[in-house]
């Protein structure tokens, strides 16, 4: 098309990488576990949000809303 | 005479036709060249011009302009006045537009009588024709130096010396040394060759095309498309330019972002999946254009439909890529049971033709119209989502043009669909899919492999730029997991699948030198103890860890359960 995009795709996991990051070095244990349970999910809120617009920053967040909203990390706490 | 037209070599006032057989025949004829001048008596005084005519002709934009057709005595004069005077309607080309003037199509049969020249049969018969592909092979595999040969005269294959080659067909592609062994009306060599398709593609392009085998032997699918949209325009009195100037609309980042997207892919559910349908919708982005009437000149010239892309549609005249794609679609369907090779040809043009709206020297495109077709393959792929979610199907995957369900009544799913959207949609039952990820454990939407009817159905699994060894292993594992019959069969392979695979980590050891050729775009390769060298150089050894490591990664990939 004479234009290129960047992959949104790649931007998702590099967006997903920076959120695991954090959470290892927050030493929140069931964040680290919301994140991992985020990350196996990002992909089919992907598929679900193709036609609308929205950022990687954005999907990755709400692939991370689900898994929190579904218990992953209810217990809270510090445990570093 | 009769016989069909398999080329033409243009004289001084005629131009002689090759029929098969080797029979030609010489015509009386001008060629013609439309040139854009104020001055047409001044291109006049060429001793080639045997006289002109003005011509009334509009742009793609609906202006009227008057066009000179000179015709010409000699094809050399051509050449030298398109050097020096803007010549348009290059394409359909000038011998194409003189057969067509003659009634002399290729690959048409005609009767010949005194000089005139009449079409006795307009569909192409392949069986009235000798049609010949010689490959000249060295130890590596197919090698323009190499001194044995393999051939297919018209469905019978011969091996040998190429000294003992001899061969006669009225087509022939050949490669090196095989061309000087045979005798052909037309030969094509495969050096040359461009375009993705068999000797039989080609002629079948070339009777799709009205254009001779001769001058798409290097052509790319693009010229095979340009050309029938080409011929519609001609016919229309539309001119075909030698170059498109081509605006994009002004837009904004954000609008841009929004438009700027492929077909809808899904990331697949992972595992293997009993009892799936494919469903697949029959050339969806060629249908899209037809249905959308979706052409550089249709594109926001009315708002007859009004997309939410902001690209309005225009329905008052036919698009000339429509036109030329409805005839090509058909072409497709009916070759489907007539000649699978040639249907196949037919379509890589519409494969093609997408992807040419958005390109930039396309002579019909437009980024516009590009962008239309993909909004709507979204739309139309999110429609049959929401029908298969509506009926309780378990979608596993999605891509652009095709779906993987899982559930009851697929045969009610797809007639629903089909009434929604009006689209055609083809149905393949699988007894069994595996859809594998990536190394990270993410889906990976490309590659998958299932049993259908006619076998296991790999996709992206086995690549041309694997070695031989691997490619082979692969067709192996094929067959073997053919036996399988659902998910819970093909998981207790993994002993045979483990037999085969060590059978093959032997061949990594004693294996001929041909087994651990790589070919990369074109070249023959083989991973040495220092690395990747050129086979035409003769075997110097291999890296034994490569391949090894080659076989166990693939299978693993393909064979998560060992």
């Amino acid at each position: 098309m004479g234009r290129t995009q960047p992959s949104f795709t790649a931007s998702v996991d590099s967006e997903m990488e920076k959120l695991s990051r954090i959470a290892n070095r927050v030493g929140l244990p069931c964040l680290r576990q919301a994140v991992t349970e985020a990350s196996k999910r990002v992909r089919y809120f992907q598929n679900a949000s193709y036609d609308e617009m929205m950022s990687p920053q954005e999907l990755v967040m709400l692939a991370l809303i689900s898994a929190v909203a579904e218990g992953f990390c209810s217990d809270g706490g510090v445990r570093s | 005479m009769e016989g069909y037209v398999v080329d033409i070599l243009p004289g001084a006032g005629s131009a002689t036709l090759i029929l098969n057989g080797f029979k030609t025949v010489e015509v009386k004829t001008t060629f013609p060249i439309y040139i854009e001048t104020r001055d047409p008596d001044r291109v006049a005084q060429h001793p080639d011009v045997v006289y002109y005519e003005g011509e009334q002709w509009r742009y793609l934009d609906g202006r009227e302009v008057t066009l000179h057709r000179f015709e010409l005595r000699d094809l050399r004069a051509y050449y030298h006045l398109s050097k020096r005077y803007r010549v348009l309607n290059e394409l359909p080309t000038v011998l194409s537009q003189t057969l067509f003037r003659l009634g002399a199509l290729p690959f048409r049969k005609v009767s010949i009588r005194r000089g005139e020249v009449e079409i006795v049969k307009d569909e192409l018969d392949l069986s009235e024709l000798s049609i010949a592909s010689v490959v000249t092979e060295d130890w590596f595999g197919p090698s323009p130096t190499g001194h044995k040969f393999r051939a297919n005269l018209n469905g019978r294959e011969m091996t040998g010396d190429l000294d003992d080659l001899s061969l006669r067909a009225d087509v022939a592609e050949c490669m090196g040394r095989a061309c000087h062994k045979i005798r052909a009306s037309v030969k094509l060599n495969m050096e040359e060759k461009r375009a993705p398709v068999s000797v039989k593609g080609l002629i079948e392009w070339s009777y799709v095309s009205r254009t001779p085998v001769r001058e798409l032997m290097r052509a790319t699918i693009g010229k095979a498309l340009t050309t029938n949209e080409a011929w519609v325009a001609f016919k229309r009195r539309v001119i075909i330019p030698d170059v498109v100037p081509r605006v994009e609309k002004e837009r904004n980042l954000e609008q841009l972002r929004s438009v700027d997207k492929g077909g809808l892919v899904l990331f697949p559910k992972l595992g293997c999946f009993n009892d799936v349908v494919q469903v697949d919708f029959s050339s969806l982005y060629p249908s899209i254009i037809i249905k959308y009437n979706i052409s550089a000149e249709t594109v926001d010239a009315c708002h007859d439909v009004v997309t939410e892309i902001g690209h309005d549609l225009c329905y008052k005249e036919k698009g000339i890529v429509p036109e030329a794609l409805e005839w090509l679609v058909n072409r497709k369907e009916y070759l489907k049971s007539v000649d699978p090779e040639r249907a196949e040809a037919v379509k890589w043009i519409l494969v093609a033709s997408f992807g040419y709206l958005g390109y930039r020297n396309s002579k019909f495109g437009k980024i516009e119209a590009y962008e239309l077709v993909t909004h709507f393959a979204r739309k139309t792929l999110r429609n049959a989502l929401e029908i298969a979610s509506e009926r309780g199907l378990e979608v596993i995957h999605g891509i652009v043009d095709s779906l993987m369900v899982k559930g009851r009544d697929v045969d009610d799913f797809v007639r629903e669909v089909q009434e929604r959207t009006g689209f055609k949609l083809k149905a393949e039952p699988m007894s069994w899919v595996v859809l594998t990820s990536r190394r990270d454990g993410n889906p990976y939407p490309m590659r998958y492999f299932g049993r259908t009817s006619d076998g296991v159905k790999m996709k992206g699994v086995i690549r041309d730029n694997m070695p031989n060894l691997v490619k082979d292993f692969l067709e192996d594992l094929r067959k073997l997991m053919s036996s399988a019959s659902d998910c819970e069969e093909l998981m207790t392979l993994r002993a045979e699948v483990m037999r085969l695979l060590r059978g093959y980590l032997e061949r990594v050891v004693s294996g001929e030198p041909r087994d651990y050729v790589v070919w990369v775009k074109g070249i023959p390769y083989v991973r040495g103890v220092r690395g990747f060298y050129d086979a035409r150089n003769g075997f110097l050894g291999r890296d034994l860890e490569y391949y090894r490591q080659y076989l166990s990664r693939t299978v693993r990939v393909v064979y998560p359960w060992l």
